[in-house]
């Protein structure tokens, strides 16, 4: 009996304190109430007050400054010089988009649409904003693949051709100026046919195909390197071009870790050997194969372009980030000792500057491009365009020998892929190969690590 | 847990039966020897169950009683007074106050509990309930400043991690500076103890005290004796909190538009093209493109304003005059600090922490002489993490700025940074906070602990009288466990611009990753044995004691040890112990105890250490010519000189073993011509270092106990000096003609350290109001005199002569002025200076500034001086407590991607508002010489970013610890609930933090502020006792 009623007080206790650790354990959930922007208010009149900038061109971002836009991007038409505007952002007092092609007009317009996309308000901003043409870098050929693993290497239309993988030098065909060949190391080389829009495998049948260029008389055959490691092998062949560059028939002389060809207009056809380090002048006449120098480093590529007169060559000293210059001896009929024209010889760097004080990382592909301007003044006409490939920048080498950079590096960055204004937005990845083309004035890119073809084109 | 405990309670209760007897009510008052009745008092019958009851506000009681019982009257402050019922119907009981004179204060000591009179060493006895207001679940978070001769910090304030501390001074820079904890005699783990479940904390600081551990007791013992059932009506005290834990201070950022204004401003401080366009700012000031440039407060974003905790504890005590128990549990659950909880269906990743403790003991008379103790322990603590671990976490946090990338991507793709790195693995740190925290899955750990102890008292006064014998035997065990589940989603990174028709282009940089698992656990397994013999005596006025002890033990992992043997091999020490001690008249006290201590880690000639230490005291407050003073309650000077040993050497094992290993590659060929038979030949990998033995600390402490004015004033000061030898380190420095393949170890070493510790109480009665003050300081200085380090022709560059861990770096000047500044000075040779980068001073004068200019600067991260002060008032039921805690002696360098701005460069790294806003150098608008940061730089800055005067700060700080605010509701109505007390209170920690520093919590000690920060807590509770 007595204990009954103790453990009766002790459960009532015990109920008293778990009630208590109930009630202090309980927590209490806090909710969050998000603040809408206002939206477009149809009995207040639409404005534009102002806009930044006030000029630029196409791909540009514009800021237009007003009232009562709204939030709704899709509810906001925008046309600037009567072409409509991508909008990208908005927030009832500015709006961001993006400058349309062709927008020359630089009237800026926006109207708001209702649920059945009529126009129910419109603005109109009182300056115009001033259009620039100015040369643009795009992507011309190629599908730029999100995913990296769902790459696809084809031949096809301009519209559906995959990708390519290895871009490493860029040629045209010196009487068909709408065929531009490319190789691609260990990858497949192709040809780009501009008639047909048609990109397609060019089967070289070598492990790696490094270069390709033009004999300088007759069909003008091609000159295919292959760059492979045997010292019993050889080195050269020639594509011909009445077997439509199908047969191809070997330069009879061994050549190992050929990265460097070029057809003197003479006709003599030089070639640089990466592990031995020296170019060689073949002569297709006498079929002699003789040392012109030895170049100062061995074991780097080096790439070899020749100017349109013949006066000279660049040697392109790829893992010594250095670009060197050999005269021709019209004399002898062949290349001096080679000088270093920019760069520093085996220092990696970014900088513009005259000559050695410039610096480059592993320069590969350059062109010759004729400059007007350099008309009135007279002497060497030729700018020297050329991909720095670690530098994700296209860099020019002007005669005078400043090294600027020409494109890339898109907003003081590194590598990437960017489309837009040469300095200010474009981006490569790695870029390896250039080639010029006289006739639509425009260059192609081979942008490596983005297997793409990119072209840096004036806007029409 | 509660339930389960609560049912035991339940279950102890069954096997009672009542014997037949005269059953009666017994009535009467309870007063105190002036008549005045007491409220409150707890009648018990002896040796029978139940709550009994508790007298009213008149003093009043009615219980049922069986006649020939005992009763028993129990109140706080009181002689406990016991009367048999025989017939009569009242029993009117007087309670005497006891005497709680400080001459009768109990201290623990290392062989047993001492009056604190007759001590001779430096010991403190810690008040138990000072400890009990702070919040943490660790009893280590609330020593600092609490404890005199403890210094401690809270490196983290990450749910479950525990605080740092070490005792007096770290005199070692060998593996080890961590206090040996012993709990109920064996060393355990300190915050395997619940604070409530604690009898007595004491901390032994000199040589004295500690020599009898011979070996472990060279950085300081601390002893813990947990509470133990008590004869008498059960007792059952339960307490319940609820925490709300903000941070004291969580680092903040810069918006994203501020950040890249300060991006241009570093690019063309640095005459480098601008980062950001003119209009690309003004999209990001209007927020205008979230997705490439987004604006995003992290901390905002992940963090909650604040978590929630709770803690709850449960103990219950009783039993009779044979057996005794006590039982207690309690659980604690913190919640994690991010924000997640409602992003997440399945399963938390948040960094949840709950623990569980439990504490069973039962103390047995077996006969009238023998005592036999059985207890059992034990904790579990589960942890749980986000899939990728709260350091990465916090890194992200710290990492990603406003304009990194955004919580997602407009059309739902998740984001990360390409850094570049092809390596999924490398590029988790680049996964923004909130994909971390709710998307990489979560990590489960779980630790479950227990402790066995089962210790026999057996009285031997039948062979002499005054001996006893006391053997103790333990086993412990520990075990953790953790399962990481982890995923990915699939991430993408967009490109700086949009493609001509406006949209995004993406790159996807890693796949997705379904969740896997790892799991693992690693354990240990820990037996003690020991027996310990006392003989107490006094003849006349000669009191005599003595103690002779033997002990062992052994610790060995039994999980996941790997392949090597050694990894199995228990880790044993063994040693005898003894002590003797003397007094004439308790005013002459004279100590002398050894430890005998062998480590089986050394080889056998060098495997055992003899630690003695001689103590004395003179208690001149017994002398007669002041005992008449009345205003003296104690007086006593105590001196010792000992030696003790530390044999941790980290992870060395048996370092008297050589290790030979095959030559790699090559060898030599027996075959014939082309044939092959070849040998390798053989090789010392590691050389054995055989003389390897104890590091020995000597240690002197001199001090004074007092306590005056009817013990109003009381306290203690003590001044010690240690000389810590043959600090156990690698030779790096032997020449290459000795021919070693690597470096070998040896005892090396030399310390010296010396410091005062003080600390005092004053009470006082205000009419009603009870006032005490109290204050702590512990000071520390230590030096280096020897250690194994490269000789120089620059004195200044030897640690030798400097403290343990000092900070050392070049001086600056602050900043250049101009270029003629720079031209006018020494050659800096880091790498080119503008005028506002840093200005260094050249130290040895050679024109050159280098690491050779860098000398000892500041003092130490870890603080050299701790104090604590504090006040607590009492008024009827009302009472207040307050403490500060504050350090000194404490510089650290700050360094870091978050210190040192925009230095890894693009799209990583924060700017904090605090140094963004403050007086620094400014390219044409602030180019002041002494500004706090130098002028910015886009990437690396050799110069600027290295350690000097000017990156060093001071670390001392002066916090309101805790603020604890209590009401005790009024006896009559807690009676009246069959109640015996009941409180509820209050209690805020870190409530202010006075400092220099303002970037983070300056007791983190951290360099970059990338840490979990320190918790502000309030708490509310109430605790019930009945």
């Amino acid at each position: 009996m007595y204990m009954q009623i103790q453990n009766k007080v002790r459960c009532w206790h015990i109920h008293r304190l778990l009630l208590g650790l109930i009630v202090l354990t309980l927590t209490q959930c806090k909710k969050e109430t998000v603040t809408q922007e206002g939206g477009f208010d149809a009995s207040k009149p639409v404005l534009i007050t102002d806009f930044y900038p006030k000029e630029g061109g196409v791909g540009n971002n514009l800021i237009i400054y007003g009232e009562n836009f709204g939030n709704d991007p899709t509810k906001i038409i925008v046309t600037i010089g009567g072409k409509v505007a991508k909008v990208i952002g908005i927030k009832n007092n500015s709006l961001y988009c993006t400058i349309p092609e062709k927008a020359y007009d630089g009237d800026i317009h926006i109207a708001i649409i209702d649920q059945q996309n009529k126009e129910v308000a419109s603005a109109m901003s009182k300056e115009t904003f001033s259009y620039n043409r100015k040369l643009l870098v795009s992507t011309f050929l190629g599908k730029y693949y999100q995913v990296s693993t769902d790459f696809q290497e084809k031949e096809g239309p301009f519209n559906d051709c995959g990708a390519f993988k290895g871009i490493m030098w860029l040629s045209f065909d010196p009487k068909n100026k709408n065929h531009l060949y490319f190789t691609a190391d260990g990858n497949s080389s192709r040809l780009i046919d501009f008639e047909n829009e048609y990109v397609s495998y060019f089967r070289t049948g070598f492990g790696r195909t490094s270069i390709i260029s033009w004999k300088a008389d007759g069909d003008q055959d091609m000159v295919v390197a292959d760059n492979h490691a045997s010292d019993t092998k050889y080195g050269n062949y020639i594509f011909s071009r009445n077997s439509n560059f199908l047969q191809k028939e070997a330069i009879p002389v061994y050549a190992r870790g050929v990265q460097g060809t070029m057809v003197h207009p003479n006709g003599e056809l030089y070639y640089s050997r990466y592990r031995a380090g020296d170019v060689r002048r073949y002569d297709f006449e006498s079929k002699e194969d003789k040392l012109v120098f030895a170049n100062p480093y061995s074991g780097i590529a080096v790439r070899m372009v020749i100017h349109p007169s013949g006066d000279y060559a660049y040697l392109i000293e790829n893992e010594k980030h250095f670009i060197m210059r050999t005269d021709y001896d019209r004399e002898k009929k062949t290349f001096k000792t080679p000088y270093t024209i920019c760069g520093g010889a085996g220092i990696s760097g970014y900088a513009d500057g005259i000559g050695t004080s410039a610096r480059l990382h592993n320069p590969v592909q350059g062109v010759f491009v004729k400059n007007l301007e350099y008309d009135a003044a007279g002497g060497d006409q030729y700018d020297f365009y050329f991909c720095d490939s670690n530098n994700h920048a296209i860099r020019i080498l002007t005669p005078q020998g400043r090294v600027g950079t020409f494109a890339g590096r898109g907003n003081n960055g590194t590598s990437g892929y960017a489309d837009g204004d040469l300095r200010t937005e474009a981006r490569f990845n790695k870029p390896q190969a250039i080639a010029y083309d006289d006739e639509r004035e425009c260059f192609y890119i081979g942008d490596t690590n983005n297997y793409l073809i990119r072209k840096i084109a004036r806007e029409e | 847990m509660k339930i389960i405990l609560l049912a035991c309670i339940a279950c102890l209760g069954i096997p009672f039966n009542a014997i037949a007897q005269v059953e009666i009510v017994v009535q009467g008052t309870v007063t105190d020897i002036n008549k005045h009745p007491i409220s409150g008092v707890s009648v018990s019958i002896s040796n029978t169950p139940g709550l009994g009851s508790i007298t009213d506000i008149d003093g009043k009681y009615s219980l049922k009683v069986n006649s020939y019982q005992t009763l028993v009257f129990t109140y706080l402050g009181y002689q406990k007074q016991e009367i048999l019922v025989k017939t009569q119907k009242e029993i009117n009981v007087e309670l005497k106050e006891s005497d709680a004179s400080v001459l009768n204060e109990v201290v623990v000591t290392a062989t047993g509990a001492q009056k604190k009179i007759a001590i001779t060493g430096a010991i403190t006895t810690v008040d138990v309930e000072q400890l009990k207001s702070n919040p943490s679940s660790s009893v280590a978070d609330g020593l600092a400043g609490v404890v005199p001769g403890i210094m401690a910090m809270q490196t983290s304030g990450r749910p479950g991690s525990i605080s740092e501390f070490w005792i007096r001074s770290i005199s070692t820079f060998g593996a080890s500076n961590a206090a040996l904890v012993l709990i109920d005699g064996f060393e355990r783990d300190l915050n395997e103890i619940n604070v409530e479940d604690i009898e007595s904390f004491s901390v032994l600081k000199d040589a004295s005290a500690t020599a009898i551990y011979g070996s472990r007791g060279a950085n300081g013992v601390i002893l813990i004796t947990t509470k133990r059932g008590k004869e008498g009506k059960v007792n059952i005290h339960a307490k319940v909190e609820g925490f709300y834990n903000t941070f004291t201070k969580l680092p903040e950022f810069v918006d994203g538009y501020q950040y890249a204004s300060m991006a241009n401003e570093a690019k063309v401080a640095r005459n480098e093209q601008p980062l950001f366009s003119s209009g690309e700012l003004e999209i990001l000031r209007l927020g205008l493109d979230p997705d490439l440039f987004p604006n995003v407060d992290w901390s905002d974003l992940v963090l909650r304003d604040g978590a929630k905790s709770q803690r709850s504890i449960l103990n219950i005590n009783g039993g009779g005059k044979t057996a005794r128990y006590y039982i207690s549990g309690s659980y604690q659950n913190q919640q994690g600090m991010y924000n997640v909880d409602d992003a997440l269906r399945d399963y938390n990743t948040n960094a949840n922490f709950r623990k569980y403790t439990y504490r069973l003991s039962v103390d047995m008379d077996i006969t009238k002489s023998t005592l036999l103790t059985a207890g059992i322990s034990g904790s579990l603590r589960k942890q749980n993490d986000p899939g990728v671990g709260t350091d990465a976490i916090w890194t992200a946090l710290m990492g990603y700025n406003a304009i990194t990338a955004p919580v997602v991507y407009s059309d739902g793709k998740i984001p990360a940074d390409d850094d570049g790195d092809d390596d999924p693995n490398n590029g988790d740190g680049r996964i923004n906070p909130w994909t971390q925290a709710t998307m990489t899955g979560y990590n489960e750990n779980w630790s479950n602990n227990i402790q066995t102890t089962l210790s026999l008292n057996q009285n031997l006064n039948f062979l002499t009288k005054g001996l006893r014998l006391v053997s103790r035997f333990g086993y412990d065990t520990y075990n953790n466990n953790y399962i990481n589940r982890s995923k990915r989603p699939e991430l993408w990174d967009a490109n700086r611009y949009r493609d001509a028709d406006g949209e995004l282009i993406f790159k996807r940089i890693f796949e997705e990753k379904v969740m896997t698992q790892t799991s693992g656990s690693d354990g240990e397994k820990r037996e003690f044995f020991e027996w310990e013999l006392h003989y107490n005596r006094s003849i006349g006025d000669h009191r005599f004691g003595s103690v002779i002890k033997y002990n062992q033990q052994a610790k060995v992992f039994t999980q996941n040890i790997g392949t090597d043997l050694k990894n199995g091999i228990a880790r044993r020490l063994q040693g005898w112990a003894g002590r003797v001690n003397y007094n004439w008249k308790s005013r002459y006290y004279i100590d002398f105890n050894f430890g005998y201590t062998g480590s089986e880690n050394f080889h056998k000639d060098y495997r055992f250490g003899f630690f003695p230490a001689i103590s004395g005291a003179w208690n001149i407050g017994e002398e007669p010519f002041v005992k008449n003073a009345e205003w003296i309650n104690m007086l006593k000077v105590r001196y010792s000189y000992g030696k003790t040993g530390n044999d941790n050497l980290g992870d060395v094992r048996f370092p008297y073993l050589y290790t030979i290993e095959q030559m790699d590659g090559g060898g030599y060929n027996f075959g014939d011509f082309d044939a092959s038979d070849s040998w390798s030949g053989m090789r010392y990998s590691s050389v054995a270092a055989t003389n390897v033995s104890w590091e020995i600390a000597t240690k002197q402490d001199l001090g004074i106990d007092y306590s005056f004015f009817q013990d109003k004033l009381n306290g203690s000061v003590d001044y010690f000096t240690e000389r810590r030898e043959g600090i156990y380190m690698s030779r790096n420095f032997l020449p290459g003609f000795v021919g070693l393949e690597n470096n070998t170890s040896a005892n090396v070493g030399i310390v010296e350290a010396q410091g005062f510790d003080s600390h005092f109480s004053f009470k006082q009665k205000i009419r009603q109001v009870d006032l005490t003050f109290r204050g702590n300081i512990t000071y520390s200085k230590n030096e280096i005199i020897e250690r194994d380090e490269e000789n120089t022709i620059y004195d200044y560059k030897l640690q030798a002569g400097n403290r343990v861990n000092q900070a050392r770096g070049l001086i600056d000047l602050g900043l250049f002025k101009d270029y003629e500044d720079i031209r006018n000075s020494p050659t800096q040779t880091f790498s080119e200076v503008m005028p506002g980068d840093i200005k260094y001073k050249d130290v040895n004068g050679d024109g050159i500034i280098n690491d050779d200019d860098r000398v000892a600067i500041g003092a130490t991260t870890r603080p050299n001086l701790t104090f604590g002060f504090g006040t607590s008032v009492r008024w009827n039921g009302l009472d207040l407590n307050m403490h500060f805690q504050g350090v000194g002696k404490s510089t650290y360098f700050i360094d870091g991607s978050s210190v040192y701005m925009f230095s890894l460069g693009e799209n990583w790294g924060n700017i904090m508002s605090d140094m963004a806003n403050s007086n620094r150098w400014i390219l044409g608008e602030n180019e002041d010489p002494n500004a706090d940061y130098p002028r910015l730089t886009y990437g690396a800055n050799a110069n600027n970013y290295r350690k000097s005067t000017f990156w060093l700060r001071d670390g001392s700080y002066i916090r309101l610890k805790t603020l604890d605010l209590g009401y005790s509701l009024p006896q009559k109505l807690v009676n009246r609930a069959h109640l015996k007390q009941v409180r509820v209170f209050l209690i805020a920690t870190n409530l202010l933090t006075f400092t220099n520093f303002k970037l983070w919590d300056p007791e983190l000690g951290s360099s970059t502020g990338k840490t979990y920060p320190l918790s502000r807590t309030f708490s509310a509770g109430v605790s019930i006792n009945l």
